[in-house]
């Protein structure tokens, strides 16, 4: 039961990042940091099932979708997101550093496959975007950390 | 137990591919309304001052006859990395809504361009995105620049001897957009820029409007833009 919960509240979690990044709602100096994969970097380590995992991805990719086909840089993000459940076995448990390793680890994996120019020609952007995304898993994981504590 | 998992994630593959959350977004979005209504009228009352800088500074056909025709599309997404600054719009083609239009934050005021229908959606590229550029005119000594778009836009290539200020208004004067609407006003002007031998400066510009709060913008139908 206490499983059901919690899946139940990681589909709140991942749906609610989901449309804050697509509306942008969270915007830190022009820079949207990526709630979605940093959310992700850490529910990774909360479900043990790969099913559950998949539909997390697949509410995520809902919530992205700006368009209406998916896009190539949202199938690539969905194809990045799952393989990154298959490297998850090499891992110990430690959440806070891991999903940190994970959210560096997707975002420049992300950006070298959409669009490899805009790290070198925005730098500064995505080192920005890079920073808030590690923030932000460190808030998540943090979070993690505390609920399963109690 | 297995069926019933394979059914939750067919439904999911199916609104993804459907694409058809659009009142989710909304219900989502309308929490912001009380908000956004301030930085609105803020919007309303500078597009009016834009209006009435057009009347009394510019000349040209297009703008004496002023006869836009706006059609008011609701955003319900927007590109969600940081490469691109692309919305959605929720609609399209059944609206009457072609590529190369031009879009605007409200009357007067350019905020982008439509670059993709279908018959339900379309993208509109901001002058937010890297890949934005157009040519426009600054102040009333109509001082040419480039406006390369991105997450602070920037107005390039303006001869270094040219008088320009801090809050200088900057229009259009780019062909694929309707002349004179206005995209911001200028601030923070750099002399030093070493891209191009001393020989240009280059400012920033600051747009009246918050990107991230707008909820509906204004496709321009009746504007034909040049091909490209």
């Amino acid at each position: 039961m206490e499983e059901k919960i919690r899946f139940f509240l990681d589909i709140i979690l991942i749906s609610a990042a989901g449309l804050a990044q697509s509306l942008s709602l969270v915007v830190f100096n022009g820079i949207k940091p990526d709630l979605v994969l940093a959310a992700l970097a850490v529910l990774i380590f909360s479900e043990r099932e790969f099913w559950k995992y998949l539909i997390l991805v697949l509410i995520s990719l809902i919530c992205l979708n700006y368009s209406v086909f998916i896009p190539k840089e949202l199938a690539i993000f969905g194809a990045l997101m799952l393989s990154a459940f298959y490297f998850k076995r090499y891992l110990s448990e430690n959440v806070l550093l891991y999903s940190v390793l994970f959210t560096s680890v997707l975002t420049v994996l992300l950006y070298l496959f959409i669009d490899p120019g805009f790290i070198f020609s925005h730098f500064d952007l995505f080192a920005l975007e890079l920073f808030y995304n590690i923030l932000i898993s460190l808030i998540f994981g943090y979070l993690y950390n505390y609920g399963h504590e109690k | 137990m297995i069926f019933i998992r394979f059914a939750v994630i067919i439904v999911l593959l199916v609104a993804l591919f459907n694409n058809n959350l659009i009142f989710v977004r909304n219900i989502f979005s309308s929490s912001l309304d009380a908000k956004n209504a301030i930085e609105k009228l803020q919007l309303e009352n500078d597009s009016l001052k834009t209006e009435l800088y057009i009347a009394e500074n510019l000349s040209g056909k297009e703008i004496n006859e002023g006869k836009w025709e706006y059609f008011y599309a609701k955003i319900f997404s927007s590109y969600p990395f940081n490469d691109q600054n692309l919305i959605g719009i929720a609609n399209g083609e059944t609206s009457g809504i072609k590529k190369d239009q031009a879009v605007a934050a409200a009357p007067g005021i350019l905020l982008g361009q439509v670059i993709k229908t279908n018959k339900s959606i379309s993208l509109v590229r901001t002058v937010f995105d890297k890949d934005f550029t157009a040519a426009v005119k600054i102040g009333e000594g109509k001082i040419s620049a480039l406006l390369k778009g991105g997450v602070s836009p920037t107005l390039e290539m303006i001869e270094k001897n040219k008088n320009i200020k801090n809050g200088d208004v900057v229009y259009n004067a780019d062909q694929n957009y309707p002349y004179g609407f206005k995209l911001g006003e200028v601030q923070m002007i750099e002399t030093k820029n070493t891209d191009t031998a001393g020989l240009f400066k280059k400012a920033f510009l600051k747009t009246d409007y918050n990107p991230a709060s707008l909820e509906e913008v204004l496709v321009i139908k009746n504007f034909e833009a040049l091909k490209k």
